[in-house]
């Protein structure tokens, strides 16, 4: 078992490194006690087959200590010579080229620069206690005073600091020896199972090799954006100082413009994302305005427990399991031999941040996908901006979609169906063919199967539906556009999806056809089934492959046949009908039930009540001569959102 | 040709049914699973003594909000996993309103699986075997089985006996349906449809 070191270690070394400019300082190791040093096998970190191993050798961002070797052994950093059998390497060796030497890129290899060690060690009680908090103390009980959680307040903050000081180092502020150690940099991150957010970068769906391949090109690519984004805010006047690693994350951006978006759309530097969503959001408005209530709401919740902190608790662990910031550590206790736990800070962080929406806004609660989407949030933002920014999310980007009876999700399914209809028919008339009754169903009311397959695209904002990179710049997209990103993106997927949609109904189809030729029971609802499953399965997988944030954008914003031309008057528009056809809609049922007493529900009405109030509602508040059946429902949303505009006004 | 049978999983939130699937499929364990938002699919085919079997697995989220997503997903299903956990009350109790969605959709066309998962916590275990074996009566289960997905106990016999009891929904035209190489395959390989669409314009 490999010993372990709390938080404390890499984050009082990381402290140290962000004030004197980080990968530069080169302090002599005086202080052995406090200084930790990374002494990673390789094997160790491939074969970690315990988690627990995994994540005691991943220590975060930059250091740990190997029990298997003696503590003051080995330093890494300038002039340390490895063993051809052993790499040694943190997180910002990923960055700095003092990392292990790719072992998938021999020939290109170069000597290892000599360059001033990173390490930096904090002397020796400069350091409060707090920083060790995490390896001392075993999983906090619900009983946090409001000091321990200033205290874990400020641990997650230095965590996200020092994931920020990595993703910082890993771009143009490192730009001169990028130009000599450039290869040697890049590829050193292709030994780690980890990519720079913390997550895993192997899945189901990704392989080892086909991540490195993948991240060999981008790397490049996000090194040349960030020098982009450098000069680009200078251009602005925002930046101020933009030599070398001085460079700070700006806090504000250029007003909109074509070129922004442009900028945006090819990716927000990582480092700056956590800054840039938010003032893109107006969150900085958002916290003006609420100045000390997050701290009130911390201090209301502190020992609240009901419903929603229990469905709470029960997610807190399952949000990122596979990102070490996210892990609780494992040690043993020195003096008494047991195994101990602690619990990451950014989990701390997280519980408080829902504790507090839940607290804040009891409409909603919370919602299950709210783990995500605060927890991605917290790796770029301090929790009371990202509490903030789940507020602007929930209020005004996503309204309704994680209320009470997820009415929401419904409704931005039903406006998905409508944009694909619209926009990528061949795909409609696959999706179509998943519809059994087409007579008596209207899609925008009871939704085709499929369009549960699309609910986390929106619930989670595509996190753990796309891979973390293209998420990421879904998200940039989504903070600076609106909400019609989400809509745009989701058809560029379907586009993409389009031909293996097409050709594997056919087969489904064709294969039970031919089965089940002589079956009396072969018919068109047996079919729907079989390919409902199909389906299912290829809409469901295929996003988790597209690694590659680029080309889903080229897909999304190309000229010719992409989406860029959907409109946030269009979706709003479509989002309007929608929810509201489907209110009225319940308001009938409602009524109906409560003729018929509480426990009918729709599905308990006959056929023939059915039919009766498809009908009715169809003559409510469908255009008449656009009848809104999934059979003849003509999809021309646009003139009829002009129609709607121009009556309007 | 494989006989297809669609099972869905239900229970509480954090009961273990993504990883009572994951234990099937793929015979893993990891402590914790990314919650399950919305609805996810898997497929396995299970090769039996006398027949193989195509199963289809819908895995569910387990929040209380979610259920109203839930309804259609059961509509046309075989079997329903109706999952709780030993050492938690409230996911017992819910086992009865679970079964209780499956029979408004399905009435007693569904064969309901009850699932008491985490056996191997036995100090913090609040659900007794007896306790689940009445539910399991009460609410009409045809399986009742205590499962730990943590060391595999039961997994595999859990989709034995579901297989077993599994219907045969081939029996009308029997074997001589099965792949049947000598039929002429059907070349009118669907012009999709596009009688309905018209969409392009």
């Amino acid at each position: 078992m490999q010993g372990s070191v709390g938080f404390g270690g890499a984050i009082a070394s990381s402290l140290e490194g962000d004030r004197e400019g980080l990968a530069g300082s080169a302090k002599p190791v005086d202080g052995a006690a406090s200084a930790r040093v990374a002494t990673i096998k390789n094997g160790d970190v491939r074969n970690g087959d315990s988690r627990d191993s995994e994540f005691s050798n991943v220590n975060l961002g930059s250091v740990s200590v190997v029990s298997d070797e003696p503590p003051s052994g080995r330093k890494i950093g300038a002039g340390h010579s490895r063993e051809p059998s052993e790499s040694t390497y943190s997180f910002l060796d990923f960055y700095t080229s003092n990392g292990s030497p790719p072992r998938e890129d021999e020939s290109k290899r170069e000597e290892p620069v000599q360059e001033e060690p990173f390490l930096v060690v904090s002397k020796r009680g400069e350091e409060p206690d707090d920083a060790r908090l995490g390896s001392t103390k075993a999983i906090p009980k619900r009983t946090e005073s409001l000091m321990s959680t200033r205290t874990s307040r400020n641990s997650a903050e230095r965590i996200r600091s020092n994931i920020e000081s990595d993703l910082k180092s890993s771009s143009a502020s490192h730009l001169p020896s990028v130009k000599n150690t450039g290869q040697l940099k890049r590829t050193s991150f292709l030994t780690s199972d980890r990519d720079r957010y913390g997550f895993k970068k192997t899945s189901n769906h990704i392989s080892e090799s086909k991540y490195n391949a993948w991240w060999k090109e981008y790397s490049v690519y996000v090194v040349r954006r960030k020098m982009k984004w450098e000069k680009f805010m200078n251009k602005s006047g925002l930046s101020g100082h933009s030599s070398g690693a001085s460079f700070k994350a700006p806090s504000r951006f250029p007003p909109k413009s074509d070129d922004l978006k442009r900028f945006v759309r090819k990716g927000i530097p990582a480092e700056w994302r956590g800054n840039a969503w938010f003032y893109f959001a107006k969150g900085p408005e958002k916290l003006k305005e609420n100045k000390g209530k997050y701290d009130r709401l911390v201090e209301e919740t502190l020992n609240l427990v009901n419903e929603n902190t229990e469905a709470i608790e029960k997610d807190l662990h399952r949000t990122f399991p596979d990102n070490i910031y996210f892990t609780n550590k494992t040690s043993v206790n020195q003096e008494t031999g047991l195994v101990e736990e602690s619990e990451s800070p950014l989990i701390q962080s997280l519980r408080r941040v829902l504790y507090c929406f839940s607290q804040h806004n009891p409409a909603i609660g919370y919602c299950q996908s709210m783990n995500f989407i605060v927890g991605l949030l917290l790796i770029f933002m301090e929790e009371e901006k990202a509490f903030w920014m789940l507020v602007i999310i929930t209020e005004r980007l996503l309204p309704g979609i994680h209320d009470i009876n997820l009415e929401g999700v419904s409704v931005h399914q039903g406006v998905l169906l409508t944009c694909i209809k619209q926009y990528l028919p061949q795909v409609w008339t696959v999706i179509n063919s998943t519809i059994k009754d087409k007579q008596n169903t209207d899609i925008l009311l009871d939704l085709p199967p499929l369009s549960f397959c699309t609910t986390s695209w929106f619930m989670s904002i595509f996190i753990g539906v796309l891979p973390i990179e293209s998420t990421l710049r879904v998200w940039d997209c989504l903070f600076y556009e609106d909400t019609k990103t989400l809509f745009r993106i989701s058809l560029a997927i379907f586009k993409i999806l389009e031909p293996s949609l097409i050709s594997a109904a056919q087969t489904a189809k064709s294969r039970h056809r031919h089965s089940s030729r002589s079956s009396i029971y072969s018919n068109d609802s047996d079919d729907a089934d079989m390919v409902t499953a199909e389906l299912f399965q290829l809409i469901q997988n295929t996003p988790k492959t597209l690694l590659d944030a680029n080309s889903l954008m080229e897909t999304c914003f190309k000229k010719y046949n992409g989406f860029g031309h959907v409109s946030q008057d269009e979706i709003n528009n479509c989002k309007k009908y929608v929810a509201n056809k489907r209110q009225r809609y319940h308001e009938m049922i409602q009524k109906r039930t409560s003729a018929f007493g509480s426990d009918v529900d729709r599905r308990a009405l006959s056929e023939e009540e059915r039919r009766r109030l498809l009908a009715e509602s169809m003559g409510l508040y469908a255009d008449k001569k656009v009848g809104l059946r999934a059979s003849n429902w003509n999809g021309r949303l646009s003139g009829r959102v002009k129609r709607i505009q121009s009556r309007l006004s | 040709m494989l006989t297809k049978y669609k099972i869905v999983f239900l229970g509480d939130q954090g009961v273990g049914k993504t990883s009572l699937i994951t234990r099937f499929m793929y015979d893993t364990f990891d402590a914790h699973y990314a919650a399950t938002i919305g609805i996810d699919f898997l497929s396995k085919t299970m090769y039996l003594d006398d027949k193989t079997v195509r199963l289809q697995l819908w895995d569910t989220a387990g929040q209380e909000r979610f259920r109203s997503l839930i309804p259609s997903y059961i509509r046309d299903s075989n079997v329903a996993i109706v999952v709780y956990d030993t050492t938690n009350k409230e996911s017992f109790q819910s086992v009865a309103k679970w079964c209780e969605d499956v029979k408004a959709e399905r009435g007693a066309n569904v064969i309901i699986c009850l699932v008491g998962n985490k056996s191997d916590l036995v100090d913090k275990r609040l659900i007794s075997t007896a306790d689940g074996e009445n539910t399991a009566k009460k609410v009409g289960a045809k399986v009742f089985i205590e499962t730990s997905t943590k060391n595999g106990y039961n997994v595999k016999n859990l989709f034995k006996k579901i297989a077993k009891l599994l219907p045969d929904l081939n029996q009308d035209d029997g074997e001589d349906a099965n792949d049947g190489a000598i039929e002429t395959i059907d070349i009118r390989t669907e012009p999709t449809e596009n009688a309905e669409g018209g969409c392009q314009c």
